[in-house]
């Protein structure tokens, strides 16, 4: 596994900052209301494939601190439990930052796919434990796992210009 | 490599502590301050996007209090006599999974309460969970969360109706386990007495099947909510009893 930290020898700081505030803020306002305004459904996990493909570019650790906060951002505006989405998306960040990647644009795709379905989903999970009810499968998992696909697929080729832009 | 451990360790611990601050003790003051932040930037995207869905019309017109009235008018003639109401539109929704809530344009600014019914044309559709000075997080029916007291119009039982995710059927809890109910039977809402709260004989559903086994506790049975749960724009909410 040829992890992110030797891709990222030193970071542009203040870049990372604006860069990161900035994508993660777009993505959770095409997520809440461009999606839904389209017609599409808000299911689609366009804040965690950015935590997945920022981590992927700028490595362990920014990762965790932009899912930490992204997923903050998700729990101050939605109705889930406080901290859940913030745990969830500092985990992806961990993880993604230690996806295996090559050259190739789209590479890594499987695995970040994977890992922004699978946040999403704990996400929801733990949010309806924390409620009291059993999770269940409804046919939000299609708009999940099509979602989250969909993201990686457009995002990840911007990868290789993330990092540059931070240098 | 030890000071990114570190640095994951803190933000996990401090996850944990929310997660554990939120529940004992819920403060609405910072996600009110994010919503103020948050809800411009979302009804600026919607005003963007709208021409190319079916969700949202002509934001721009939907501004003028006029146009405001005229979307309103078929929604708030299902009000009852005597109650004040805040037309607003639907800016945002949260969807993720199970859940079900909306995020409307209008606040505590125009008199809008946690708790307060919120009307869609066919009825019924939600309760406000939330309230920001210009915005309100609005948890639909539809969501797991949602508990809602009912009664079946036809028979006059009483029930609760519990949501069980976005585009599934609500959840019918009727207390008389010898309840005669049919499907195709109207459900409404049971009402309360509170001054912000939900008023009674609101539309609520229609029921779409039932259990045949009753039990000890009651009748369980389910409801299709009313339509236009997923085409949400123009809301009506019930702001008080006048």
């Amino acid at each position: 596994m040829s992890t992110a930290s030797a891709r990222k020898p030193g970071l542009h700081v203040p870049r990372v900052v604006i860069g990161s505030i900035v994508a993660v803020l777009a993505a959770y306002i095409i997520e809440s209301s461009v999606l839904p305004a389209i017609g599409l459904s808000a299911a689609i996990p366009v804040v965690f494939a950015v935590v997945v493909v920022l981590a992927m570019a700028w490595g362990p650790t920014v990762g965790p601190s932009v899912g930490f906060g992204a997923g903050l951002l998700i729990d101050l505006t939605g109705t889930g439990t406080l901290g859940v989405g913030a745990l969830v998306g500092c985990v992806l960040g961990v993880v993604a930052a230690r996806i295996p990647v090559d050259r190739w644009r789209w590479s890594g795709a499987g695995w970040a796919t994977l890992a922004t379905a699978a946040a999403a989903l704990l996400d929801t999970g733990i949010n309806a434990v924390l409620a009291g009810r059993v999770p269940s499968v409804s046919l939000n998992l299609l708009w999940v796992l099509g979602g989250a696909a969909l993201c990686v697929l457009v995002l990840l080729p911007t990868r290789a210009w993330l990092q540059e832009a931070v240098r | 490599m030890a000071r990114t451990r570190t640095g994951v360790l803190v933000l996990i611990v401090a996850s944990l502590a929310l997660i554990l601050w939120d529940l004992r003790a819920s403060d609405t003051a910072v996600r009110s301050a994010v919503s103020q932040v948050v809800t411009p930037l979302q009804r600026t995207a919607t005003s963007v996007f709208a021409p190319f869905g079916q969700w949202a019309r002509d934001v721009q017109d939907f501004s003028d209090p006029a146009a405001r009235a005229v979307a309103a008018e078929p929604i708030a003639a299902q009000a009852p006599p005597g109650w004040r109401t805040a037309t607003g539109r639907v800016v945002a929704a949260d969807i993720g999974g199970e859940r079900a809530s909306v995020t409307v344009d209008v606040g505590r600014s125009s008199g809008i309460q946690v708790g307060n019914a919120v009307l869609a044309p066919g009825g019924l559709v939600g309760t406000v969970a939330r309230v920001a000075d210009d915005s309100a997080s609005v948890l639909l029916v539809t969501d797991p969360q949602s508990t809602v007291g009912v009664r079946v119009k036809a028979s006059g039982e009483m029930g609760v109706a519990t949501g069980s995710g976005m585009g599934q059927d609500l959840g019918l809890s009727i207390l008389n386990p010898a309840a005669e109910i049919a499907i195709g039977d109207e459900v409404v809402s049971l009402g309360s007495t509170q001054r912000a709260g939900v008023p009674p004989d609101l539309p609520v559903g229609t029921i779409s099947g039932l259990d045949t086994a009753a039990v000890d506790s009651g009748r369980s049975a389910a409801a299709t909510p009313v339509a236009g749960m997923t085409t949400l724009d123009t809301l009506v909410i019930l702001t008080e009893r006048s």
